[in-house]
């Protein structure tokens, strides 16, 4: 009796001051190390994936603004200009001049950036470029909305008219953007009239030729500027502003020298495919009958009738016949993932993207280990260019 | 029967003093840890299911952007041919419908069309099928003396799902006012 309450007396003892067995501390340490590690993998993969998830929302959002911003500027290309080709303008041209260089201007004009591949090859090499006139206004200008004329033209009811006369400091803001005195710059008066300048003064712009409206302007109507603005694929930080191609957009603005700006981040290729109506004389003798011209004889309109832009030279077709535009961007990521793909990853594809005519394959410096190693975004569009018609 | 008593007094103090020791210095017993280990991974689990999610949701934001631009593609190519916009009207064009305007119509809208349907099929979106109808069809005069029709272009497709997920039908609807002139 007396001696079993003792040794429970140093049982107690013996429990208290008891220490981990090493069996203990190694299975202990073997589980806080899988726990350890596995929190980790987590981590990692998580840091892994939202770089992913960012980059693959950035080329997305990318590709999707530049689709935006090209579709808007060809559907208002042209703008009134009067019907080309042939008509002596100076400083506007700029990338839109065709044949002898600012003699004509074009108000779309398609450029290959490779026009080495002959007409018979099946595979373009390189991005495409497009120029085209399009109208520039001022929308930050205080609590005046763009140019406006400040009184009606013509006034007191006269039948035409060579100056106009503009609100406060818009003439100054208009040679700003390049509208030299002289150099052959256009304005559209409201989108109706389009009329060369010769001289600009004061807050008063003198018309190259006088203009007969059917109806008076009244004050208030916008004054824009043409200008010819050229979409290109650019590479490398000093035009892209980072190591990634990117889409540039260039200003050809009177007499001063062109302006280009980096666009949108990412956007490795741009190919255009265009529509024509009247452009081959061979096809109902060249007259426009609201149908594509019918390429390949067969009767249907298909995708084959779609000129890709390598035939666009001067002398060749107009393109002023433009009718439709088949836009493909595509963009990628700026910079390489570290695993975690979508399955479009190294080795995944076996072939580049052939994009309307474009093989990447048949570009200079391709590397196929290189192509694979980047997630794109491929968009198309077609653009109906209703300010040519 | 006495000790055995006694015994059981004794063995009860023995428990009670124990605990009472072991409240101040009680460490996790294994079944512990294991039962926290395991809500854990269920919730870290959960965390890398929100990123496959978000990724998946990204993947469903791109091809709503393509949908998007095929379906604005019909719309322009309606508006260049404006002049015989009523041709367009039930146009219904999937990987089993091919309902497209006959070229002897009209060879724009019959050549849009097939043109439209290959460009559908070709984006690889599961059951991927477009329509487009007019209101009024043909285009006829509205109340305000304006000769014009509201043109919708419709795209329907499935949106990417992994296995054993029901794919929801997804839409792009765009409407516009077109006048033949």
């Amino acid at each position: 009796m007396e001696r079993c309450t003792v040794d429970s007396v140093q049982d107690i003892r013996v429990l208290r001051e008891r220490g981990f067995t090493l069996v203990e501390m190694m299975i202990s340490i073997v589980i806080s190390t899988v726990i350890v590690a596995a929190g980790y993998t987590i981590l990692t993969t998580t840091h892994k994936a939202t770089i992913s998830n960012e980059r693959a929302v950035g080329t997305q959002q990318n590709v999707r603004v530049a689709m935006e911003l090209i579709a808007r500027d060809i559907k208002q290309a042209g703008f009134g200009l009067p019907e080309a080709p042939n008509l002596p303008v100076g400083g506007t041209a700029g990338n839109c001049a065709t044949g002898a260089a600012g003699t004509t201007i074009t108000a779309i004009r398609p450029v290959d950036n490779n026009s080495a591949i002959p007409l018979t090859a099946v595979n373009d090499t390189g991005a495409d470029t497009i120029s085209f006139v399009v109208p520039r206004t001022n929308p930050t200008n205080g609590a005046i909305s763009g140019w406006m004329l400040a009184s009606a033209a013509p006034s007191g009811g006269a039948g035409s008219f060579t100056t106009i006369t503009l609100t406060t400091t818009a003439v100054t803001e208009m040679q700003n953007e390049g509208m030299q005195n002289g150099s052959g710059a256009y304005i559209s008066l409201g989108g109706v009239v389009t009329v060369p300048v010769t001289s600009s003064t004061g807050a008063t712009i003198t018309l190259g030729s006088p203009t007969y409206a059917p109806v008076t302007f009244p004050a208030g109507t916008q004054v824009f500027l043409l200008q010819c603005v050229t979409y290109q694929v650019a590479s490398g930080a000093a035009n892209c502003g980072s190591a990634g191609p990117c889409l540039t957009r260039t200003v050809d603005s009177g007499t001063a020298p062109a302006v280009t700006t980096p666009l949108v981040d990412g956007v490795e290729d741009l190919q255009l495919a265009y529509g024509c109506d009247g452009c081959n004389t061979t096809i109902n003798a060249g007259v426009p009958d609201r149908v594509i011209d019918d390429f390949n004889g067969n009767n249907t309109f298909d995708v084959a009738d779609f000129q890709t832009n390598r035939v666009w030279t001067f002398g060749t077709f107009d393109p002023a016949t433009i009718r439709l535009v088949q836009i493909n961007l595509v963009a990628r990521q700026t910079a390489i993932d570290q695993g975690t793909g979508e399955g479009i990853q190294s080795g995944a594809l076996s072939a580049p993207l052939q994009i309307s005519d474009h093989l990447p394959s048949n570009d200079a410096g391709y590397a196929a280990a290189t192509y694979q190693s980047f997630r794109r975004r491929l968009l198309t569009r077609t653009v109906d260019t209703r300010n040519l018609q | 029967m006495v000790r055995k008593v006694h015994m059981s007094i004794n063995t009860r103090l023995l428990r009670m003093t124990t605990r009472a020791s072991r409240s101040g210095h009680e460490g996790f017993t294994l079944i512990e840890s294991m039962v926290a280990i395991v809500i854990l991974t269920i919730g870290l689990l959960a965390l890398t299911g929100m990123q496959s999610f978000s990724l998946r949701k990204n993947v469903d934001a791109n091809d709503q952007t393509r949908v998007t631009n095929l379906a604005a593609d019909m719309l322009e190519r309606i508006q260049f041919n404006r002049r015989k916009a009523a041709n367009y009207h039930n146009i219904n064009v999937s990987s089993g419908a091919t309902t497209c305007p006959t070229a002897a119509t009209d060879v724009m809208a019959n050549g849009d069309c097939t043109q439209w349907r290959i460009l559908l099929l070709n984006s690889n979106l599961q059951n991927i099928a477009g329509t487009v109808t007019l209101n009024p069809a043909p285009p006829a005069m509205d109340p305000l003396g304006l000769n014009r029709s509201t043109v919708t272009v419709q795209v329907t497709w499935n949106e990417a799902v992994s296995a054993g997920v029901t794919a929801t039908t997804k839409t792009v609807r765009l409407d516009t006012v077109i006048a033949p002139e």
